[in-house]
């Protein structure tokens, strides 16, 4: 037990850089996570689903001539 | 002569179903291009007046919109007899018509089952129809957002798919 805690105390205080790096990495790893999905972002841009609704009419159209 | 062969039945049901399509997508296309581009920009106080009175009239005619479009649609599709050919996209009927009608019905059943089993049973908890925490009101909130413009995206080859099977196929 007392080397766990030994060695628990040694990080902390010998790891001030590691620490810090730790801290950013799990920052950077957060804001990933608050990040948008590329669906999210498509259609929260109103113009951005409107193009990409003509883009599907094109691929439909595509399919419709492939079919025959 | 021709009038008494005029087939007022058919003519009814093509009716209601674009006279109800215009009802649901007029509404969708409110919600997308008008009203959630403004609430930001609404003062807070005023907020809950679109929220309370608008939104709920809003969605009562665009959910019972779509219901009919699809209603009235697939028994249109009985009538002229093509209902099978197009949920088939006609895959071996050699018809251009049947493919375009049939991925116009795929895609507005998709929208439909948006409206009814995404959209609304979020918007109800946004509204306050259906109690909710503050977070799950949030969560709901982007959902049903979400699945508007899924179809607001959608909606575009899907009138594509039923306009232009009657005009240019």
């Amino acid at each position: 037990m007392p080397v766990i805690a030994d060695d628990h105390r040694q990080t902390r205080i010998c790891g001030a850089k590691l620490s810090e790096r730790m801290l950013r990495f799990a920052a950077r790893g957060r804001e990933r996570d608050k990040k948008e999905s590329g669906m999210d972002s498509l259609l929260n841009n109103l113009w951005a689903t409107i193009i990409a609704g003509f883009v599907l009419t094109v691929i439909e159209i595509l399919v419709i001539h492939a079919i025959h | 002569m021709e009038f008494v062969a005029f087939d007022w039945w058919t003519q009814f049901v093509r009716w209601g179903h674009i006279i109800s399509g215009i009802m649901w997508i007029g509404h969708l296309w409110y919600f997308n291009f008008t009203q959630t581009p403004t609430m930001p920009k609404i003062p807070a106080e005023l907020r809950p007046a679109v929220v309370r009175f608008i939104l709920p009239e809003a969605l009562f005619w665009f959910r019972w919109g779509a219901m009919f479009t699809l209603g009235f649609g697939l028994v249109l599709a009985y009538m002229n007899g093509y209902l099978v050919n197009a949920i088939k996209l006609g895959i071996g009927d050699g018809n251009h018509k049947f493919t375009a009608i049939g991925i116009g019905m795929w895609l507005g059943t998709i929208m439909w089952f948006n409206v009814w089993f995404i959209i609304m049973p979020n918007q109800n908890k946004v509204m306050g129809v259906t109690s909710a925490t503050p977070d799950e009101i949030n969560a709901a909130r982007r959902t049903a957002g979400l699945a508007s413009r899924i179809n607001t995206m959608l909606s575009i080859p899907m009138l594509y798919g039923m306009v232009f099977a009657g005009h240019y196929y």
